[in-house]
């Protein structure tokens, strides 16, 4: 769409070419080879969603185990090599690249007005790395699997664990570089190619959390590359680092694994709260609230992330003041996380909410993450820590934090699909979808709350019959889930076929991406937009005969009519 | 040279003392019922009492050995005498360098050769010459030996090593009893005269000092391969020698007595990688800064 306004008419829509990014040539190796950013976000979004259903089938055959005490469907060797296959791929394939990589690389460039990032064949690059990294985590299946768990703790993975662990840790070791690689170009399009005019405190929310999270991918990501290198070395070589019949030290391996992978949690929730801002804003159809608050709290909370890895380790017999200083820093971040909250709530209210389901799956990362962070607090809180470490109120606690991530995934994906593929889904199943899954999860993993607290211990193959009631119920909730997946591959599949084709602006958003057309062209923009306000929705009206919003010029007095 | 004259008298080899039990007076007839009964007793006890005579040290061996004295000051300035009989110490010939310490005897038939033989193979290995960067010191602890002795030692190793000018840098010194004896207590070395083998029970040390004659560090076995060497002298060197690649070597690997060798460091290659990766960032966002600022500046100039 122009950008620039006509007074009193539908801004102009000049006769445009039909060409898009999506049709501009065709072929497989005209995507292959492409260094268009958005075919490379598009081409991440089916890597990732594909790695995202292989997880979840690995989470159901572990809720499937778990029905009943004792062997259900499989033994306990390959029960361990299911949830560690389920981690492995949900922590390092899926939520930590699925934002940033996906989401960000389609919409980063458009949203500062730029034809592509500052580095398309490095971005290539980190697409295929992130391809690269995955068949070598897969390939473990051939060879023995892995059993550890997702954290690799030594000297277990360097001494005992099955022969996939090779094949493991190198596939994390080359994602932790694409990771690297994605960070890197982000930071340097964002400095480098923002349209005239565009300020720092001018860029979208959700580039303020890309770039905090590209500052902690590039400072983190590099710690677990080592650590996995030092961890590969041992295995291989029997270098003692961490095995302490060698000399080495198995507390380090943990330092250094929780160094990155609490920072990770970062990585992974900080651009799902840049995106959370852009879909309550929009579907609030109301001015963000606390611009500047809700940017530096990115920061902060990026910062912050480094300082508290500690917190993972309460009895690994660190002494009790450095147990009370990573406590006391855990809990300051409760406060740039706050901030975020309650400005969205201050966002919402007296605004003109549209339940769209990009809104409700925002809605309901509020209400997952805000049980994931105040049961956080029972965690980092080193009294309650000793009775509910590694218990399943653990589990619970990281799969709604982490899990949130993915529903700001989901929600994201719904609210930049119509962009993407030029094609409107079928939105009353997209709500149901969504129910589903809402529903699904509060059932899998409350549950998990509750036996945890009362001492199920997690990973466990077998457990007492006083838990299996609770167990049925979670792994039922897992099933409803699992349903929801389902629905929402087969809608947005049927859209790519049958789907009503998409308006320029459905959703009344006021970033660049809706200033253009759906699928955008090549190059991005017809005309460079022009920089104004980008959470001013003041100029943007419902339009029937284009079926979505577009801008004019307020008529003096005029009410501004909703939609 | 009149040296320690006493001590040739423990040389004299004594007759072993006749301690076969049929030569003892005779063994009263009572207790003739108790032999195959404390015979019995012994076999049952054999395993255990097997285990403690496996365990104990032979007698020979006991107090031979050397005790780590790590960054203990070797006295440098005692009085020994060089090949040529001239009387030096061991501060004028390392000259402010550091110094390889051997402790061995000219006339050893057995652990002495083989140590300085496994000396002369890593030195083959090593692009380092002694004199240059480092001196090695070999002092006969025997008080009977001479310089003439030493100098013959010298000649064969150096026409083994084929490098001449290693004459300036690798000392056999002979010295008097009480310079030897206080040198090997500093360093924590012990050794006794057996004088049923005519030899001196000793043990191999290889013994780094630094420049100032502290001890950096003791190198087990008899051949430390060149590169172990070389780390240890630049280490002991306090930075005096070896490139930057050694010192940041030697900042990731530290050395692991129970493999003899270098080893890597966990933390510290962690903590190298960490502040790279915070210097390449650093350096990368201050030039986009400056690249933006300039720009900013280019654009209001152009404006204005």
């Amino acid at each position: 769409m122009a950008s620039i306004s006509v007074p009193g008419a539908i801004a102009g829509q000049p006769a445009r070419s039909k060409a898009n990014y999506l049709n501009a040539s065709s072929g497989f190796l005209s995507w292959a080879f492409t260094l268009d950013h958005k075919r490379i976000g598009v081409m991440y979004l089916v890597g990732i969603f594909t790695a995202f259903l292989l997880g979840g089938l690995f989470a159901l055959l572990v809720r499937t185990e778990l029905l009943t005490p004792g062997p259900t469907i499989t033994t306990h060797d390959w029960y361990n090599r299911f949830f560690t296959l389920h981690g492995a791929i949900m922590v390092f394939i899926v939520i930590i690249p699925g934002i940033p990589a996906a989401l960000g690389n389609f919409a980063l460039p458009i949203m500062i007005g730029a034809k592509d990032v500052a580095f398309p064949r490095l971005n290539l690059a980190s697409f295929y790395m992130w391809v690269i990294g995955t068949l070598f985590a897969i390939s473990t299946l051939a060879f023995g699997a892995v059993d550890t768990g997702w954290t690799f703790y030594t000297p277990y993975s360097t001494k005992y664990a099955f022969n996939g662990m090779i094949p493991v840790v190198a596939g994390a070791f080359i994602l932790g570089f694409s990771s690297i690689f994605t960070g890197l170009n982000f930071i340097v399009t964002i400095h480098k190619l923002r349209a005239p005019g565009m300020g720092w405190f001018g860029l979208p929310l959700f580039l303020w959390s890309l770039y905090a999270t590209a500052l902690v991918q590039i400072l983190a990501t590099p710690v677990l590359g080592i650590t996995l290198l030092l961890l590969l070395v041992e295995r291989t070589l029997g270098v003692g680092f961490f095995n302490p019949e060698l000399g080495g030290d198995p507390v380090l391996f943990q330092h250094f694994f929780w160094f990155y992978s609490h920072p990770a949690v970062y990585i992974m929730i900080l651009p799902a709260m840049g995106v959370m801002s852009e879909l309550i804003s929009v579907f609030s159809h109301k001015h963000i609230f606390g611009y500047k608050f809700i940017a530096f709290s990115s920061v902060a909370i990026a910062l912050l992330g480094f300082l508290v890895w500690g917190h993972h380790m309460f009895v690994s017999g660190q002494s009790n003041l450095v147990g009370m200083i990573f406590s006391a820093i855990t809990f300051t971040i409760a406060v740039p996380s706050a901030i975020k909250v309650f400005n969205w709530l201050a966002t919402m209210y007296k605004g003109s909410i549209s339940l769209n389901s990009p809104m409700l799956y925002a809605l309901s990362f509020m209400w997952i993450f805000g049980i994931g962070g105040l049961t956080g607090l029972f965690l980092g809180t080193m009294a309650t820590d000793v009775h509910l470490h590694d218990t399943y109120f653990v589990v619970a606690h990281f799969h709604y934090v982490m899990a949130g991530t993915i529903f700001v995934l989901f929600g994201g994906i719904h609210y930049w699909w119509p962009k993407m593929t030029g094609k409107m889904f079928n939105e009353p199943l997209a709500r149901l979808s969504c129910l589903l899954l809402f529903v699904g999860f509060n059932v899998t993993f409350f549950t998990q709350f509750m036996m945890g607290s009362h001492g199920m211990p997690r990973r466990y193959y077998n457990y007492p019959a006083q838990f299996q009631m609770y167990h049925q119920i979670s792994s039922a909730g897992s099933y409803i889930m699992g349903l929801g997946v389902i629905l929402m591959v087969g809608y947005l599949l049927h859209s790519l076929a049958r789907g009503r084709k998409a308006p320029d602006n459905p959703w009344g958003g006021a970033t660049f991406e809706w200033r253009t057309s759906s699928p955008p062209p090549v190059e991005n923009f017809h005309e460079q937009p022009v920089v104004d306000d980008l959470y001013d929705y003041e100029k943007l009206f419902w339009d029937e005969q284009a079926g979505g919003y577009v801008r004019r010029e307020v008529p003096d007095g005029a009410a501004r009519p909703a939609h | 040279m009149a040296r320690d004259k006493g001590l040739k008298a423990q040389r004299a080899r004594r007759p072993l003392a006749a301690t076969s039990l049929a030569a003892k007076p005779g063994i009263p007839r009572a207790l003739c019922p108790f032999i195959p009964l404390s015979l019995a007793m012994l076999l049952t006890f054999a395993g255990s009492v097997q285990a403690q005579i496996a365990d104990r040290v032979p007698r020979e061996l006991e107090n031979v050995g050397i005790e780590q004295k790590l960054d203990a000051q070797a006295p440098l300035d005692l009085e020994f005498f060089d090949e040529n009989g001239r009387p030096t110490t061991l501060r004028k010939l390392m000259d402010g360098k550091p110094a390889i310490l051997t402790l061995n005897y000219y006339g050893c038939p057995t652990l002495c050769g083989e140590q300085l033989n496994g000396l002369l193979r890593t030195l083959k290995d090593m692009s380092w010459r002694p004199g240059t960067k480092f001196h090695i010191l070999t002092v006969s602890f025997d008080p009977l030996e001479t310089a003439t002795l030493a100098s013959a030692k010298k000649d064969a190793y150096l026409g083994e090593l084929g490098d001449p000018s290693a004459a300036a840098g690798w000392h056999f010194l002979t010295g008097r009893k009480p310079s030897i004896e206080a040198l090997t207590q500093a360093v924590g070395f012990t050794y006794k005269w057996n004088a049923d083998q005519m030899q001196w029970a000793h043990s191999a040390a290889t013994i780094i000092l630094t420049p100032g004659g502290r001890i950096s560090r003791y190198l087990g076995g008899l051949y430390n391969d060149a590169s172990t060497m070389r780390l240890s002298l630049v280490e002991a060197s306090e930075g005096r020698i070896g490139t930057l690649y050694d010192s940041l070597f030697l900042w990731c690997f530290h050395y692991d007595p129970d493999r003899n060798s270098y080893a890597p460091v966990a933390m510290n290659i962690m903590r190298l990688g960490g502040g790279v990766t915070v210097a390449a960032i650093a350096l990368g966002l201050l030039s986009l800064w400056l690249f933006e600022m300039r720009r900013r500046r280019m654009a209001a100039a152009l404006a204005g």
